[in-house]
């Protein structure tokens, strides 16, 4: 048999060879395999798993969210709360010990004096601005009358001296304006 | 065959669809790895690989015109993981009765196919003699029939390189029968 001979019937003979016996037995192993891999875990997570597993338990769960629900809930509650409360606050005329130096501010250092002393009685609401405008320039007016007076017993000793006696025999109370 | 319905399916995660993948792959992708590799055992590995390779990567495939090539591609892929895996096996020389019976099935009355054992020894003096690439090309041209430009799609050898590569394989498979057959 010649060589080239030989060569086609080799290769004729091979081509016919590697024929696959049972396809669906490759088909079982190759979805046996991939169903290995799908499920190979990686350390991390294992390490989830772990940590957070217990709350694939549904009670666990369910618990939780109604739990997550009323936190929230209560949070909104208190912001509003706070900003109401803050609401109010900024109504009010806050000040430290600056020394007036508008009229503007006379006025509000007035108004401010006025509730103190009212202890938180008077009701802005029932009395109008010109009501209150009236009441702060007779207080001024007393306040200032007042400040004379005190300033003309300071400069006269004898009258001093009568003065603190009628006081101390009325069993005064100071009263801070 | 494969339609592109079918690899839609696929992408979809459609397992279903995947084992019918399987069922029309499997056979092509033996084929071409039992005549690279002369092994039933690792021609399945081979196969089985390559069908997860394709479960993992099937979103690369757009069209299935190119599903065909992108197999055969992974397949060669793979069987030349072998071949480097393999240099570190001992060889297996074959016994002189094999090469008696492989005469007589090559000579004009012998049987109509070779044995599984007489195809391993063929294979195994092939790998001998004949680079991976040199084998590929072998394989895919003479044995699976296919054309140069199939190969150059799979191999990503040029045209030229391809008709170099199967000049070579051609010589040494005829240098080989002469000499044991």
């Amino acid at each position: 048999m010649e060589d080239e001979e030989k060569y086609r019937r080799a290769v004729d003979l091979l081509k016919e060879a590697g024929r696959i016996h049972d396809v669906s037995q490759v088909e079982r192993e190759v979805m046996t395999k991939l169903y290995d891999l799908e499920n190979r875990k990686s350390p991390a997570v294992v390490i989830y798993g772990f940590l957070f597993g217990w709350t694939e338990i549904m009670w666990v769960r369910r618990s939780l969210i109604l739990a997550s629900f009323v936190l929230i809930l209560m949070f909104v509650y208190q912001q509003s709360v706070i900003v109401r409360q803050l609401n109010t606050l900024s109504s009010h005329i806050v000040f430290d010990n600056l020394r007036p130096s508008s009229a503007i501010q006379t006025e509000r250092l007035t108004r401010l004096r006025l509730i103190k002393s009212s202890a938180g009685r008077m009701d802005e609401d029932l009395l109008t601005d010109e009501q209150i405008q009236q009441m702060i320039k007779s207080y001024d007016k007393l306040r200032t009358e007042y400040e004379s007076l005190l300033k003309i017993i300071e400069a006269d000793p004898e009258l001093k001296r009568i003065f603190n006696e009628r006081l101390s025999d009325m069993n005064h109370e100071k009263v801070k304006m | 065959m494969i339609d592109q319905k079918l690899i839609e399916q696929c992408r979809q995660g459609n397992i279903e669809s995947f084992r019918k993948v399987i069922e029309a792959s499997s056979p092509f992708a033996y084929s071409v790895a039992f005549k690279m590799l002369g092994d039933e055992d690792l021609a399945r590995d081979v196969v089985q690989e390559t069908m997860i390779t394709i479960w993992k990567k099937i979103g690369h495939i757009r069209t299935a015109q190119g599903y065909k090539t992108w197999l055969y591609r992974i397949v060669v892929n793979k069987c030349y993981d072998e071949f480097r895996k393999a240099r570190r096996r001992p060889e297996v020389l074959a016994a002189e009765s094999t090469w008696v019976r492989l005469s007589a099935t090559i000579s004009e009355n012998g049987a109509d196919e070779f044995t599984d054992s007489e195809i391993s020894v063929i294979i195994s003096k092939l790998t001998e003699r004949l680079s991976p690439r040199q084998k590929a090309v072998f394989v895919l041209s003479e044995l699976e029939e296919m054309t140069n430009e199939e190969i150059a799609g799979i191999t990503g050898m040029s045209k030229t390189s391809i008709k170099a590569n199967l000049y070579h394989a051609r010589k040494s498979f005829k240098e080989m029968l002469s000499k044991y057959l």
